[in-house]
């Protein structure tokens, strides 16, 4: 495989593998360390990689690989067990191997997001997109860092039941 | 599944996953996650934060719909009828495959122009994207900031010439100059691309610098990866720490640097550094006026100045002595050598060293090769190349035949000469598109030179003006800095400390301003180092 191939298969992926990723250092900083050396890993190795095995299974194990070793390095744990990991790796895997598209669920996000109050968004905003902390969010609204962080577990909780409501979402 | 059961096990994740729970949570978390249904639930949320920010972006742009007065109500309706990306989704197997002739084509229009941090002539104000199709200068005596919503930055050397493509998506064109660029994960479907005049570089997600000329390009990898490929078709991936370079002759890896690392700014209004060790201290001599220098301890501390002793010193420790060799100078060049000697700092015996019946000179530099002293001096000629004088006594120098020198016909400026294992290095000032920067070259016989294949070893940064922490300058210190130059490279001073290779160089113009960078290993390291076995 060139190495253009290689990157246009992670950047297809790499949301999934993303979500891998996080579900066990649930840190978003040492996520995107566990994608880059992923996707290093996969280009050094891309001359021994078996055309036989699945892509998908290999960049998948590498991820989880490397996100175990990160969670080690940086006295960590991971909520998961092996079993569960596991279970979890194959969904998501089946899930693009059936093509299924996260734009469909990017478009469902975006839908739920537009039915938030315009203050609700800019502190989803704040949080999820420029990665502030609370403190900081806290500091900018107003609000006490409590109500900050129980406001924005109510907002993820009722866009996740919103996005299961839009068509086709619902598991 | 109950309705409350749902409730509270979305409320666990959610807690768990935001790092948010207590013990008792986690124990309740790992219970329940031998449940499919719990362990899907988990997924479809992990997935929705990986797609957050992206959704958070582009709702962005969506958010004049809602103040145009459409109720939430309304927009529920409308949106059935057409989705934006839904409507897309047949074209994207298309777009992927004109993304790899290419092609650029992006979905999300608005989320793709930076802004200005600080207003600059020429450009739209501090707080407005720039316009597409159009071509940007940053200004000649400042560096310039750009940011797009994502938080990925761009800062323009001075100078630097660059112009954002009518085509829509993060795509720019580096016409001229440098750039470092700190890239945010970008989407699959949407890459940061920049390009050069003979390459492109395909972003994924990471911090590098880019610089280009008319027909070259150089691209340095700082972290995360860069997908670098020249007109030509040939593709290279540069990792954390490589670098690349293209022009119209060649398109190849350039040899990994040594690991330097910079610490930051260490002296203000300062032309040169000097640094030596003495009785297992470190100790710097600061050229602060252009009469006279000061010697000063690790810190910068003042210990003594030597206001009439001459400038632009350099530096020999040898046999329990400090030598201090100084110039003395007559309107824009020196014709005299003096040096100073000391065996405590405190006491100093002075003398005249050298006296130059010819062109003159300007910078000098001292050494011991094996048995005999050799001082490097930078000519007062076209180019400024470099001659050699040679003592077997430290007492008389004298100079060496014409064949053994340094020029190359083009700027050389040496300003820096050090032996080791047999043969001499010399540091000398070259080209960089957005100033000047550190060069290095070797020779065992004085006579035949090799340039390291790593040149330039040295590029200053606007990283250089943050201030070393455990330092402390003022704003009146740091005022001129700010207006300074950043990417000149100038002079450098380098010695080794306890086993580390510590290394001061001058930025900016003069004064300017000394910044401190070290590598992890001796000095001989180092210098073996930027010369690779083949």
């Amino acid at each position: 495989m060139t190495e253009a191939e290689i990157v246009n298969f992670f950047m297809a992926h790499r949301d999934r593998l993303w979500a891998m990723a996080n579900l066990i250092l649930r840190d978003h900083h040492l996520t995107e360390d566990a994608l880059q050396e992923t996707l290093l890993t996969l280009l050094q190795k891309r001359e021994s990689y078996d055309p036989t095995r699945p892509l998908l299974h290999w960049a998948f194990g590498i991820t989880r690989n490397k996100a175990l070793k990160i969670v080690d390095k940086s006295h960590r744990y991971c909520l998961f067990g092996e079993e569960q990991l596991h279970i979890l790796q194959n969904v998501l895997i089946s899930d693009a191997q059936e093509g299924a598209s996260p734009d469909r669920r990017l478009d469902a996000l975006q839908h739920c997001l537009s039915l938030m109050s315009p203050e609700n968004r800019q502190l989803m905003l704040q949080k999820y997109q420029q990665r502030a902390s609370i403190r900081k969010i806290s500091g900018s609204s107003g609000r006490s860092e409590v109500a900050v962080s129980s406001l924005l577990q109510r907002l993820r909780a009722q866009l996740h039941r919103c996005i299961r409501n839009q068509p086709g979402m619902a598991t | 599944m109950k309705a409350e059961d749902e409730a509270d096990d979305l409320t666990l994740i959610i807690r768990c996953l935001e790092g948010l729970a207590s013990p008792e949570e986690e124990e309740e978390f790992r219970r329940r996650s031998q449940d499919p249904a719990f362990l899907k639930t988990c997924l479809d949320y992990q997935l929705d934060a990986s797609l957050l920010p992206r959704a958070l972006l582009a709702s962005q742009t969506t958010i004049p719909r809602e103040s145009s007065g459409l109720s939430a109500r309304r927009l529920r309706v409308r949106r059935p009828v057409r989705s934006r990306s839904s409507l897309w989704l047949p074209l994207l197997a298309a777009a992927s495959v004109l993304l790899a002739a290419g092609v650029w084509l992006t979905l999300r229009p608005g989320s793709d122009l930076p802004q200005l941090v600080e207003a600059a002539p020429g450009w739209p104000a501090a707080g407005r994207s720039v316009a597409k199709g159009q071509t940007y200068q940053a200004p000649d005596s400042r560096s310039l900031k750009l940011r797009y919503p994502d938080g990925s930055t761009l800062t323009l050397a001075p100078s630097t010439c660059i112009s954002f493509e009518s085509r829509q998506g993060k795509r720019l064109r580096l016409l001229e100059g440098g750039l470092e660029a700190q890239i945010q994960p970008q989407a699959g479907d949407s890459p940061f691309i920049l390009e050069t005049g003979v390459a492109r570089a395909q972003v994924i997600g990471t911090a590098f610098t880019l610089q280009a000329g008319a027909n070259w390009s150089e691209l340095k990898v700082s972290h995360g990866a860069v997908l670098f490929r020249s007109l030509g078709g040939k593709e290279l991936m540069v990792g954390a720490g490589e670098a690349a370079i293209a022009d119209t002759q060649e398109f190849r890896r350039r040899q990994e640097q040594p690991k330097v690392e910079k610490l930051g700014l260490v002296a203000t209004s300062t032309s040169k550094a000097v640094p030596f060790v003495f009785k297992d201290r470190l100790y710097l001599l600061l050229c602060k006026s252009p009469a006279g220098y000061t010697l000063a301890d690790e810190q910068g501390r003042k210990i003594r100045d030597f206001p009439q002793g001459g400038a632009i010193p350099s530096v020999l420790v040898d046999n329990g002595l400090v030598h201090i060799v100084s110039s003395l100078w007559e309107g824009d060049k020196a014709h005299q050598l003096r040096i100073a000697s000391s065996a405590d700092l405190v006491d100093w015996k002075e003398r005249n060293l050298y006296r130059s019946l010819d062109e003159g000179f300007c910078h000098h530099s001292i050494t011991k090769a094996g048995d005999r002293y050799v001082i490097c001096l930078e000519r007062a000629a076209p180019n400024f190349p470099a001659r050699f004088l040679a003592s077997s006594d430290l007492e008389t120098f004298t100079p060496m035949p014409a064949e053994f020198q340094l020029s190359p016909g083009h700027y050389l400026a040496p300003h820096n000469f050090l032996w080791h294992k047999g043969c001499y290095y010399l540091f000398w000032i070259g080209p960089s598109p957005a100033g000047a920067a550190q060069y290095l070259s070797r020779s065992a016989d004085l006579k035949s030179w090799q340039g390291s294949p790593k040149n330039p070893i040295l590029q200053s940064s606007t990283l250089d003006r943050l201030i070393r922490p455990g330092r402390h300058f003022d704003s009146r210190q740091m005022e001129p800095i700010s207006q300074q130059n950043p990417f000149d490279n100038n002079e450098i001073g380098i010695c080794e400390f306890r086993g580390v290779t510590r290394i001061f160089f001058h930025s900016g113009g003069n004064p300017g301003f000394i910044s401190e960078a070290r590598y992890d290993a001796r000095l001989g390291d180092f210098l073996e180092s930027l010369f690779p076995k083949p």
